[in-house]
């Protein structure tokens, strides 16, 4: 299945805004099983199983485990977990967006849309940095892990301050001298043309993604009556 | 026709002229090599040509650059970038796209090239270059050198005019560049003007027509290919360049270990798919500087992560004197310099770089390792604020002062010139005489001749 730029943006959006309305957890999983159902269907390494054993497990800690223990600590974490939990399905709609949106696509849809040029590339860049983010993240992580940088510090707090203090600094080094070479090679390639580029990967919208849009709209719509009649609260 | 006359360039905030005077000349169908010992100016030569200079790097310019009777200043960036193709030294950051095929036509498409144009070309360009395969490919997936090849490709789509090189090679083992090298003679033999950076001079035998010497920001020589490859040993020596003839790095190893084993590796496998299955048996002593070779992605970076602990072997064991080492224990034991030093500095100054994680370390333990490695002076300055050789040895003071007996390094000599390879030669036999054992991935032949006393492919 090949969705739109478009259609993922608004699915992403629809998606929030349930996410935010709904407090009921079977609509929430039906959303979850929703977009992975479009993860999958959308090709085998779209689908994300880490984020779906996280959810499982953020579930799992507030139905079975919450119940369990001292009524502080489940006060103490709740907010975490239920907070947390509920932004999933949006988490989800993400991981759909960039790993299957090629950065040309992004280029040739938001031209024909006239969106100005300067907001194009800052969103192409934004995809494009993320998964070079993951490789410079996973770079430093090795790198700490070779130096324990916290050795010898005994306040657990300290040492996790030590340890984000660690990482951040390389990768706010390494992030500013891969945003500087990025826009070195683009200006190289001419990315600052005003004339209009040629829109290779532009397709028009599918009636699959008109009538995808149309669930979910509808879905968010009966989201909102239900919190509005307090029907699933 | 590439001219300049009489160029100098300061970059802004700097006192100095980082290009002082440069005239030359270049014509269709010709390749000029400009190399020289780093800091000389040649990476300020091509961001000239290709315009990044002044419209990326601001500074102050004198003299004139023409292509094609055209003065590139008069015209935008956007507009030159069609005249002029740039192929830089890092793979991983010149991909705007993260699609092969997506990043190819990026340049035709941003000119607003007819759709059919662009398709045709990059149709004719994956039969010429032979690469139909790595069209599809994603830029994660890819391996240095096949990253480099689509960027070359993406120049040879682009159909400028001029195509600008800097240091190209840097990350690419033999086969990838001899790849690059015919994809340079295809484009002279369609009269573009290719100008090249580069300090590995080796391979491009037979390629560049034309060379010049370039120090402290001047043109000192200018060359015939003939001239410049016939030139003898001590004068390369004494200009402080690299080979100029291909050297086989095999060649006078020992290849099997000695009787007596400290790290020995049994029957191990790695997580990587490309290793398909291969199992390895391996021992290496302390004290030795061994060169790890091999193919560009097929698992050598990945070969000393697990060693170090980094990632969990998939298979078999790594004993150290004669007991297996968990994960969590060799990390304790191995020390790492990455391909990139930036990653692995954390501290506000190189004194207290040392000092971190080393908690039992005294200041005069490490003052006395960065006496050892020049790095004295240094002591109170910002770890980023060193030269990346500087960056590197303070990667290396950090495992001394660790008491890591085990040093893995990633590809150490990447873009460094004669003076700043042999220097790190020097110092890891000098760090591998104390009885520190050196394992050092690799494709820089010149490097393994001088430092390492044996090799091992994978």
């Amino acid at each position: 299945m090949k969705l739109d730029i478009r259609t993922k943006i608004i699915i992403t959006l629809l998606i929030a805004t349930c996410a935010s309305l709904n407090t009921n957890v079977t609509v929430e999983i039906g959303m979850m099983i929703f977009i992975g159902g479009l993860q999958l269907m959308s090709g085998k390494k779209v689908f994300s199983p880490v984020l779906v054993i996280l959810y499982a497990v953020f579930a799992i800690t507030q139905y079975a485990i919450f119940p369990v223990v001292p009524g502080w600590v489940s006060m103490l974490l709740s907010m975490f977990v239920v907070n947390i939990r509920s932004f999933f399905p949006v988490v989800m709609c993400i991981v759909l967006i960039y790993r299957t949106t090629r950065i040309s696509e992004v280029i040739a849809t938001f031209t024909n849309m006239k969106v100005p040029r300067g907001i194009i590339i800052t969103i192409a860049i934004g995809i494009r940095y993320i998964p070079a983010l993951a490789v410079e993240m996973r770079a430093i992580w090795e790198a700490m892990s070779v130096r324990n940088v916290a050795e010898g510090i005994k306040n657990p707090f300290k040492r996790v301050a030590v340890n984000m203090e660690c990482y951040i600094v390389p990768l706010f080094i390494s992030s500013i001298k891969t945003a500087d070479e990025l826009s070195a090679a683009a200006m190289t390639r001419g990315i600052e043309n005003p004339a209009p580029p040629t829109c290779r990967s532009y397709r028009k919208m599918s009636p699959g993604d008109f009538g995808l849009i149309a669930v979910i709209l509808l879905f968010t719509a009966g989201n909102a009556y239900a919190r509005y009649k307090g029907v699933l609260l | 026709m590439i001219l300049m006359k009489n160029v100098s360039f300061k970059y802004e905030g700097s006192e100095n002229y980082s290009l002082k005077d440069i005239n030359l000349t270049l014509e269709k169908g010709e390749c000029l090599l400009v190399t020289g010992p780093s800091g000389g100016g040649k990476s300020t030569l091509t961001k000239l040509i290709n315009g990044l200079i002044p419209a990326y790097f601001e500074g102050e310019l004198k003299g004139e650059i023409y292509i094609d009777g055209i003065n590139i200043s008069d015209i935008p960036m956007y507009e030159l970038s069609g005249k002029v193709a740039s192929v830089f030294q890092n793979p991983k950051t010149q991909f705007f796209n993260i699609d092969a095929e997506d990043e190819m036509a990026f340049a035709l498409e941003n000119q607003g090239v007819d759709e059919r144009i662009i398709t045709e070309r990059l149709e004719r360009a994956a039969d010429e270059l032979g690469i139909k395969k790595l069209m599809t490919k994603n830029i994660f997936e890819m391996s240095g050198g096949e990253k480099q090849i689509i960027a070359f490709a993406g120049a040879y789509v682009s159909d400028a005019e001029v195509i600008v090189l800097d240091e190209p090679s840097a990350n690419l083992d033999r086969e990838h560049m001899e790849i690059i090298r015919d994809i340079m003679k295809k484009l002279m033999n369609q009269n573009k003007m290719i100008i090249i950076a580069e300090h590995r001079l080796a391979y491009l035998r037979n390629v560049a027509t034309r060379a010049c010497y370039m120090k402290n920001g001047q043109i000192l020589e200018n060359f015939t290919a003939e001239e410049f490859y016939g030139m003898s040993e001590n004068k390369r020596c004494e200009m402080g360049l690299r080979e100029l003839s291909a050297v086989t790095a095999n060649n006078n190893f020992e290849t099997e270990g000695k009787e007596k084993t400290d790290i020995s590796v049994k029957n191990m496998k790695l997580k990587y798919e490309a290793f398909n299955g291969k199992e390895l048996n391996l021992s290496f002593n302390y004290g030795e500087v061994i060169g790890i070779v091999g193919h560009n992605g097929l698992g050598k970076s990945t070969f000393i992560r697990t060693l170090c602990g980094i990632i969990r072997e998939k298979k078999g064991e790594i004993c150290i004197s004669g007991r297996r080492v968990s994960c969590k224990k060799r990390k304790k034991k191995c020390g790492m310099v990455m391909q990139d030093v930036n990653y692995q500095l954390f501290s506000d100054s190189v004194a207290l770089e040392c000092k971190l994680g080393n908690g039992q370390v005294s200041d005069k333990e490490i003052y006395d390792i960065l006496e050892e490695l020049s790095l004295l002076d240094k002591k109170d300055v910002h770890p980023m604020s060193l030269s990346g050789g500087e960056k590197q040895r303070l990667a290396i003071a950090t495992m001394l002062a660790g008491g890591k007996k085990i040093m893995m390094l990633d590809e150490p000599t990447s873009g460094l010139d004669y003076e700043n390879m042999m220097r790190i030669s020097r110092l890891l036999k000098k760090v591998a005489e104390k009885g520190t054992l050196c394992l050092v991935v690799t494709h820089d032949t010149e490097f393994i001749r001088e430092a390492c006393s044996r090799i091992i492919t994978i």
